[in-house]
């Protein structure tokens, strides 16, 4: 595959600040990339680079082979959905839709076929002669999409178009998103703060902090092998588990001791040998940390401490070794806070992290 | 509690129109019912002879041709004057709100001081200038007074009210392939309508009422309705006629007054709705 959408080197500064700190990211065509990360870490800031619709300092931006690092954003091949929807208050749906396209002076049998497929396709036919302020939030968000649809470019950004939206209208208008992408094969550019919406729609995900990016994976990857502390924090819930101690090495076998309990860890989840008695720290997953009712040869007795119920899910919270841990389990039926369990870890999908600068050992 | 307010609102209203009142009726009688029955009577009849005379045969200093030829050219200064100054306006607000341009605070710092000087000192340097370019007392010279000295009001009210325009609008209309005059024309201005009767309604009282900058700059064939009419009251002889005073006083008001009516049809409820979320 090759890029279609390159950023190289990119960034901002605000004042003496960096937003955006020499920002590289390649996306191949027809790819839905999420820009994941928690509000202030330069994924909004990204995508309006990507979009011109800021000035950047360093860096270039690449676009189908073009570069429009000093382009106008009408002329970089893009289309941009806003969180706010950001529709023209005076003019109905169907103006609202052909708008671009009149502003580009388009023949007027074009446009009108434009419109009428974009609004065939996001079901807004019905309500082409309304204005914005008649529709749901749901059908505003929708003729934002089909807005930015009409323009028919090969790239696509999206920018948190689902926060301003109530639960149920969101899991919908999510679906409905990744239905398009199937459809359309465009290239897509997704901000969003929401890892749900990250791990469902996206191809690739690039997860910020601080103006850099930390990792850019498959969610798969993300979700098994975060490169370091942050990514394992911000990706799942209930979050990893963390337990503190110190790296043991005998025989060539690497493990980590704490307190009476040695994990050993297996080789195909380290990256490299860390050294032996360096303080770190280990991740599991809450579906890692298995829970039986009765006591085993590997098992550790837990305390638990809370259940919460979910559905078809229970999450089991319990102490053991002063940590605080979580489980994911099916049945709960006879598990009660201040009873005893016996946890198994399953270290197949371990982490392991330095403690001192949180990246993966 | 309802009686209460509706008592004051009663009494407020009155307190207001009486003098209106007074106006009307004592432009409808002759001067001798006035002095006969007092100024709060009814009139014996509805005269408006009175307001025809004031309007087409009253005399204004050496004239005697009523206030209708300060009528005409008050719109003739009014017209140009309102039409320039919100023009310029708004389109120096919407520079100043929507466009990050570099030392936009400045500027817009220099042009509110600017709204505080007292006018009155640019009188002389402003009749030297004019007169050096030769348009001393035209039409020319009193409708630049008039844009000049609005244009600070003018930029902050237009720069107020595009500040609050969402951000990502602007941002929507850019990514449409807009630019500067595109996105002026075609998103802020058919959004732009209550903000721009209340710049009218401002400028057209301001203008209308105007005494000062007509007397100087307008020249003796400009002279604006406010001049005329001050000419009309003071230069009666003998006993002031009270019934052609009120009546060319009431004529030269209404036009404020039909503004203040006509343009709050511009005002409408929720002109942004839908437009970004809630």
């Amino acid at each position: 595959m090759r890029d279609f959408v390159s950023v190289r080197n990119l960034g901002v500064r605000y004042g003496s600040g960096r937003i955006l700190d020499g920002v590289g990211l390649d996306i191949a065509e027809g790819e839905f990339v999420v820009l994941l990360g928690p509000s202030g870490c330069g994924k909004s800031t990204l995508l309006n680079a990507i979009a011109g619709l800021i000035e950047t300092d360093d860096g270039e931006v690449v676009i189908a082979g073009h570069d429009v690092t000093f382009e106008e954003p009408s002329k970089r091949g893009i289309a941009m959905v806003f969180q706010s929807y950001a529709l023209y208050p005076r003019m109905t749906v169907a103006q609202n839709l052909s708008f671009g396209l009149r502003v580009a002076r388009r023949p007027r049998v074009e446009i009108e076929a434009a419109v009428s497929k974009a609004a065939s396709l996001l079901h807004l036919t019905e309500l082409l002669g309304r204005r914005p302020s008649e529709l749901s939030g749901g059908q505003r968000q929708r003729v934002a999409i089909g807005r930015a649809l009409v323009r028919s470019v090969p790239v696509f950004l999206f920018d948190e178009p689902l926060s301003n939206l109530d639960a149920k209208l969101r899991n919908e208008l999510r679906v409905e998103i990744k239905k398009l992408h199937q459809q359309l094969g465009s290239t897509i550019i997704y901000v969003t703060h929401d890892q749900v919406e990250a791990m469902t729609l996206a191809d690739r995900i690039a997860v910020m902090k601080n103006g850099v990016i930390q990792q850019f994976d498959t969610p798969e990857e993300i979700y098994r092998r975060p490169v370091n502390r942050f990514v394992a924090e911000f990706i799942g819930s209930p979050t990893m588990n963390f337990i503190d101690g110190v790296v043991e090495i005998s025989d060539g076998n690497v493990g980590l001791r704490v307190g009476d309990h040695r994990f050993a860890l297996e080789p195909a989840t380290l990256g490299s040998t860390p050294d032996d008695g360096a303080p770190a720290t280990l991740a599991l997953r809450p579906e890692a940390v298995h829970v039986s009712r009765s006591p085993g040869a590997a098992r550790e007795a837990a305390q638990v401490t809370v259940t919460e119920p979910m559905g078809p899910e229970t999450i089991v919270w319990s102490d053991w070794a002063g940590n605080s841990l979580s489980s994911r389990i099916s049945d709960s039926s006879d598990i009660q806070p201040g009873g005893e369990v016996f946890l198994d870890f399953d270290l197949s999908s371990a982490s392991l992290f330095d403690r001192a600068d949180g990246r993966r050992l | 509690m309802r009686i209460g307010i509706y008592a004051f609102l009663v009494i407020a209203a009155a307190f207001f129109l009486l003098p209106v009142y007074v106006m009307v009726l004592t432009s409808m009688k002759s001067m001798s019912e006035l002095q006969l029955n007092g100024v709060l009577a009814l009139p014996e009849a509805v005269r408006i002879e009175t307001w025809r005379y004031a309007w087409a045969e009253a005399c204004t200093g050496a004239r005697c041709e009523g206030i209708s030829a300060g009528f005409w050219n008050s719109v003739r200064i009014l017209i140009p004057s309102v039409v320039l100054s919100v023009a310029i306006g708004a389109v120096t607000g919407y520079s100043l709100s929507l466009w990050k341009v570099k030392g936009a605070n400045i500027l817009f710092g220099l042009l509110l001081a600017g709204a505080f000087i007292p006018y009155q000192i640019f009188l002389l340097p402003l009749v030297r200038a004019f007169s050096a370019v030769g348009v001393q007392g035209t039409l020319i010279s009193i409708v630049s007074v008039h844009v000049i000295f609005s244009l600070p009001l003018m930029t902050l009210i237009f720069r107020n009210a595009f500040s609050s325009v969402p951000n990502e609008l602007f941002r929507a209309a850019r990514m449409d392939g807009c630019g500067y005059w595109t996105i002026f024309w075609r998103v802020l201005l058919p959004m732009s309508g209550p903000i721009i009767a209340v710049a009218v309604i401002l400028q057209v009282s301001g203008v209308w009422n105007d005494f000062l900058m007509g007397v100087i700059f307008a020249g003796q064939t400009n002279m604006p309705m406010t001049v005329q009419l001050n000419n009309l009251v003071n230069t009666e002889m003998g006993m002031p006629a009270h019934d052609v005073n009120m009546a060319a006083t009431l004529m030269t008001a209404l036009v404020p007054l039909a503004v203040y009516l006509l343009a709050g049809r511009l005002f409408e409820r929720g002109i942004y709705a839908g437009a970004v979320k809630g």
